[in-house]
């Protein structure tokens, strides 16, 4: 494991963020973390940072260098953008040659090449993002920690971010994504942790789910009617659905990480199949 | 990660190169060498202005003697004051004409020779210069001036001083001006290391660097950066008054005298007073969460400041007794030191081991502020809620907040 939280307890003063939470990240791996506002998402990954000291607990870290992507986020405005990323290339211990490289091949992997020479202040709030991210980076690490990285980007940007995360994992660099879009955990993360009840309860996506949960509507615009069906039926009642020319909005697995944050955060939710 | 000392340097040097960019520093740079200048040659281009008049008194000495021995000397110097000579009834009336400050001083005979009883200013050392080169005196004793012509003797008038000699009155203006100098350095800067720690709290910065650097490496790299460029601002201002000080008329007033010595103490108690003062500003300034809030959070370091200055400004007014007990024990308490230990200068030479003891109590005093700041500084730095007025100590502890 790159990172072990065992029995973590944190508070802040008489609040308490988390009590008993375990987590563990594998290398290479994209884990996701998913939280309502205020559950400790942030906390979280100050914890792992080193930021933060946990009252009660174990932190184990095996990682050598952390990328961290805050989600109170900023930059030195007045920067050049190269100068920047140099800057913070140097602080890792570079010297100024290879912080030079590692500059330019975070800027051609991010498409910021244009803005290469630009002062921060004058880039749009999507490409200051962008070399917030190339900045986690510069060095080789063996751990990210991106709070909320796909707020401010637009699709095209997501999407090549999301590619950025795919080379990532193939790099064997861990990753663990804090987001509010659980689209993106359920394409991108192989595990996610929800925080709910001061603890992180996990979720894997089922392999072979017992049940699927589908959408249809009879026209567009039309009323949604979502029907669950056992996985040993999905067949027969989707061709049954074909034959009555209704329209099959999305299919999902019944346990999906949607279905599991809202069973949670109701008060619903019970360690079982798919989650603990 | 870095070594300790290389992330120290590269966040010193991104701290200098920053700064050092912005127009503002260079403005005031530039408005420093402009008071410096205008210091050093206002006093000779106000005079060419009014061309004053400058008044001695004699005892027994004709008056017209020295007016004619002034007007020769006028013939080298343009802009040399008239000069405006009173007689005086005895020598105790013009000593105390020369005490209450209304005469520089007064001539007298003293046997054989003339004598100058007073603190000789540009005026009466001009005069004085030229008696003793030109022996103009016609109305002196004959035999002044044939014991001064078989001698050959260049100096036929003797100083004797009332006051502090213009070397003595130099360099102690000149140690006040320096802890003046500490004093507006220490508080200058202190506030621009609170910007900058603010600064780094308002652009939410702080976080990302916290996962590369630690907060005790970053204070230093920031207070290494800022004082670099405290130490290029003084260098200029120093070069520039080296450079205009020749051309200023004050040549007479020996300041270039001052002892290397003392200038070196000058840089010593700036530096510790900067390293003192810096943690202080830049720990508290954590606390802020605008820089609208700076003077409120580190309201407490610059009246600290303050004190140390005033208090060594008022004792050093009147050095004798307590006041002077005072001073002396200034000179050895952390916080007060940088200026009080400075100005101890003007009570005589300090023995050099007590100013190396001095100083190990002042590096201790500053690793503990460094330590202490730090703690403030990762503390703080996360917390973006507006400062609360109330100090630390009066508030609930919070041991995990960040």
């Amino acid at each position: 494991m790159v990172i072990q939280m065992e029995a973590i307890t944190f508070s802040y003063g008489k609040q308490p963020v988390l009590e008993q939470a375990t987590l563990e990240i594998p290398p290479g791996e994209i884990v996701g973390l998913l939280g309502l506002n205020g559950s400790g998402k942030t906390t979280t990954m100050r914890l792992i940072a080193g930021i933060l000291t946990p009252s009660r607990g174990n932190i184990v870290r095996r990682w050598r260098r952390l990328g961290y992507l805050p989600e109170e986020r900023g930059l030195y405005r007045k920067m050049l953008v190269r100068d920047y990323l140099a800057f913070l290339a140097r602080l890792d211990g570079m010297t100024g040659a290879a912080a030079r490289s590692a500059v330019g091949r975070q800027i051609e992997r991010f498409g910021l090449e244009q803005y290469r020479g630009a002062r921060i202040d004058s880039l749009s709030k999507g490409n200051q993002q962008k070399v917030q991210l190339a900045a986690t980076v510069l060095s080789p690490v063996e751990l990210l920690l991106w709070d909320e990285p796909f707020s401010g980007l637009d699709a095209m940007n997501q999407e090549l971010l999301r590619r950025v995360v795919d080379e990532l994992r193939a790099e064997g660099t861990a990753v663990l994504l804090s987001t509010h879009q659980i689209d993106d955990l359920e394409e991108l993360a192989q595990r996610t942790y929800i925080l709910a009840d001061r603890r992180y309860h996990r979720y894997q996506p089922p392999l072979t789910p017992s049940a699927y949960i589908i959408e249809t509507h009879q026209n567009p615009g039309w009323a949604v009617t979502t029907i669950v069906v056992a996985a040993d039926d999905f067949a027969d009642a989707v061709a049954r659905l074909q034959q009555q020319a209704v329209v099959i909005r999305s299919v999902r697995p019944e346990n999906d990480l949607k279905r599991i944050f809202r069973q949670l955060h109701d008060g619903q939710g019970e360690i079982g199949n798919g989650y603990r | 990660m870095g070594t300790a000392s290389h992330q120290v340097g590269v966040v010193a040097a991104r701290e200098f190169r920053e700064r050092a960019r912005r127009p503002i520093y260079w403005v005031t740079t530039v408005i420093g060498i402009l008071v410096v200048v205008a210091l050093l040659q206002g006093p000779r281009l106000v005079g060419s202005l009014i061309h004053p008049a400058v008044t001695v008194g004699t005892v027994g000495v004709n008056p017209a003697a020295l007016r004619s021995a002034y007007r020769a000397s006028q013939s080298r110097h343009t802009h040399a004051p008239d000069l405006r000579v009173m007689v005086e009834p005895s020598v105790a009336t013009a000593e105390a004409q020369v005490r209450a400050g209304q005469i520089p001083g007064f001539f007298s005979r003293s046997g054989p020779t003339l004598q100058f009883t007073g603190i000789p200013d540009p005026t009466t050392s001009l005069l004085i210069q030229t008696l003793n080169h030109r022996a103009m005196l016609a109305h002196i004793a004959p035999s002044v001036l044939a014991a001064i012509a078989r001698a050959q003797a260049r100096y036929s008038v003797r100083i004797r001083y009332l006051a502090p000699s213009s070397q003595e009155l130099a360099v102690s203006l000149a140690v006040y001006g320096l802890a003046l100098i500490i004093f507006l350095m220490v508080m200058f800067y202190g506030l621009l290391l609170a910007m900058a720690v603010v600064e780094e709290k308002e652009s939410r910065h702080a976080e990302m660097m916290l996962s590369r650097v630690s907060a005790l490496r970053l204070l230093w790299g920031k207070i290494a950066g800022i004082g670099g460029l405290a130490f290029l601002q003084i260098t200029v201002w120093f070069t520039a008054a080296l450079a205009t000080y020749p051309s200023s008329g004050l040549t007479r007033i020996h300041v270039g005298a001052l002892p290397v010595g003392d200038l070196f103490l000058f840089v010593l108690w700036t530096v510790i007073g900067y390293l003192e003062y810096g943690a202080l500003y830049a720990g508290l300034a954590a606390r802020s969460t605008h820089s609208n809030e700076i003077q409120q959070t580190t309201m407490p370091v610059t009246v600290l400041l303050m004190i140390g200055y005033f208090g060594a400004a008022t004792a050093l007014g009147h050095p004798g007794g307590t006041l002077r007990d005072i001073v002396m024990v200034m000179g050895y308490v952390p916080f007060l030191a940088p200026i009080a230990g400075f100005s101890l200068l003007q009570l005589g030479p300090v023995p050099w081991y007590l100013l190396a003891a001095d100083i190990l109590l002042q590096a201790l005093a500053i690793w503990i502020a460094m330590r202490f700041a730090s703690r403030l500084f990762a503390r703080h730095l996360l917390d973006y809620r507006t400062a609360r007025p109330r100090p630390g100590w009066l508030r609930r502890r919070t041991p995990n907040a960040p």
